[in-house]
């Protein structure tokens, strides 16, 4: 069966921002890299219309700051960091996200709707 | 390798994509500060795909409405209140429209055909007046709502605004009646022009009292403020 793009929009909705939170704390950057780093990390399909609100979101909430760096291509640009905040969210969601998905993936195999050993695998140590 | 000389240049798509934003950023009634900042913003991301080789009408995406309501909802960026002039103006001009093409209906299609086809006992010099100069007054009053309908899209307190409308300027509308038809059937004018204009000027004034009003009376109320179409993100 073909994957439903929707159903991975669905999937994605919840776990994008904590996405962009950790590419962000690895390093500062701007909004259209951050689609760049989605696309090379296999999230393919996550467009700029999706990650700039989102960002704009991020900040709204206090997760992200923003800073002027200089820009070797133009003038000094805008980039996001994850603040004080933001990696304290950052900490919290990624424990939510372990720990759904590992009771998922304890469900679905249980229910033999997954592979012992795939769901084993998919835990993370 | 040489650019075809139809190709726009990045730059050329650039200006051509952040101009398309700007004009729906603009319909939002933004604060310009922060209108300036998405702009600044995505025109910087513009140039990074650019540079990227990617064509940068496609960040952006075919809809720029809809990409310009969900960055302002997801940043907070709240729409102007108000807006008072814009909205008099445009109620103003639908109301005179209407009345206007009311009172040409009334007069040259909907009259004749209702007295060429029923024959009524008796006569009726006021109470036909009234039921002539309602009929006008409804036509201005459905033209404003019209064009309020269309202005207050996207608009803080848009609704509430649609929805005192709705009660108000019939009111307004019926005062008017009561009065022209008072000064116009008392001094047993005939409707010519002049008496005409009058006509839809003091309608047009109480008109515009009853949208201000309601203006004032739906920016004021409780949640006002709030962005009548703050979209989810992702």
């Amino acid at each position: 069966m073909a994957a439903d793009p929707d159903r991975r929009t669905q999937l994605l909705r919840g776990a994008l921002d904590t996405c962009l939170l950790a590419l962000l704390s690895q390093r500062p950057t701007h909004a259209y890299d951050l689609v760049v780093q989605l696309e090379r990390r296999g999230l393919t399909g996550v467009g700029y219309g999706t990650v700039y609100p989102l960002m704009g979101r991020l900040r709204r909430l206090g997760l992200v700051d923003e800073r002027t760096e200089p820009s070797p291509s133009g003038p000094p640009r805008k980039v996001f960091e994850v603040s004080t905040r933001g990696h304290c969210a950052l900490q919290e969601w990624t424990r939510q996200w372990v720990d759904t998905t590992t009771t998922i993936s304890g469900l679905l195999a249980s229910a033999g709707a997954l592979d012992s050993q795939e769901a084993t695998a998919d835990v993370p140590s | 390798m040489s650019r075809p000389e139809t190709a726009p240049t990045p730059t050329a798509s650039i200006d051509a994509a952040t101009t398309r934003l700007d004009r729906s950023l603009r319909r939002l009634h933004l604060d310009p500060q922060d209108r300036r900042s998405v702009l600044e913003d995505v025109r910087a991301d513009l140039g990074a795909a650019a540079a990227d080789g990617a064509a940068p009408e496609t960040l952006i995406g075919p809809d720029p409405d809809s990409f310009a309501r969900e960055a302002a909802a997801a940043s907070g960026y709240q729409p102007r209140r108000g807006s008072y002039g814009r909205v008099l103006l445009g109620g103003a001009v639908g109301a005179v429209s209407a009345l206007v093409g009311g009172y040409l209906l009334i007069s040259y299609v909907i009259f004749p055909f209702v007295t060429s086809t029923f024959d009524l006992p008796g006569h009726y010099p006021v109470l036909g007046g009234y039921v002539f100069m309602s009929g006008i007054a409804l036509a201005g009053a459905l033209g404003v709502l019209a064009v309020l309908a269309l202005l207050l899209q996207d608009r803080p307190a848009g609704r509430a605004t649609l929805a005192r409308t709705a009660l108000l300027v019939p009111a307004a509308a019926g005062v008017g009646v009561v009065l022209i038809g008072d000064v116009v059937m008392g001094l047993d004018t005939p409707p010519d022009p002049q008496v005409v204009g009058i006509r839809a000027l003091v309608v047009a004034l109480l008109v515009a009292a009853a949208l201000v009003t309601a203006r004032v009376w739906a920016a004021r109320s409780p949640g006002a403020g709030r962005p009548t179409d703050e979209t989810s993100t992702p």
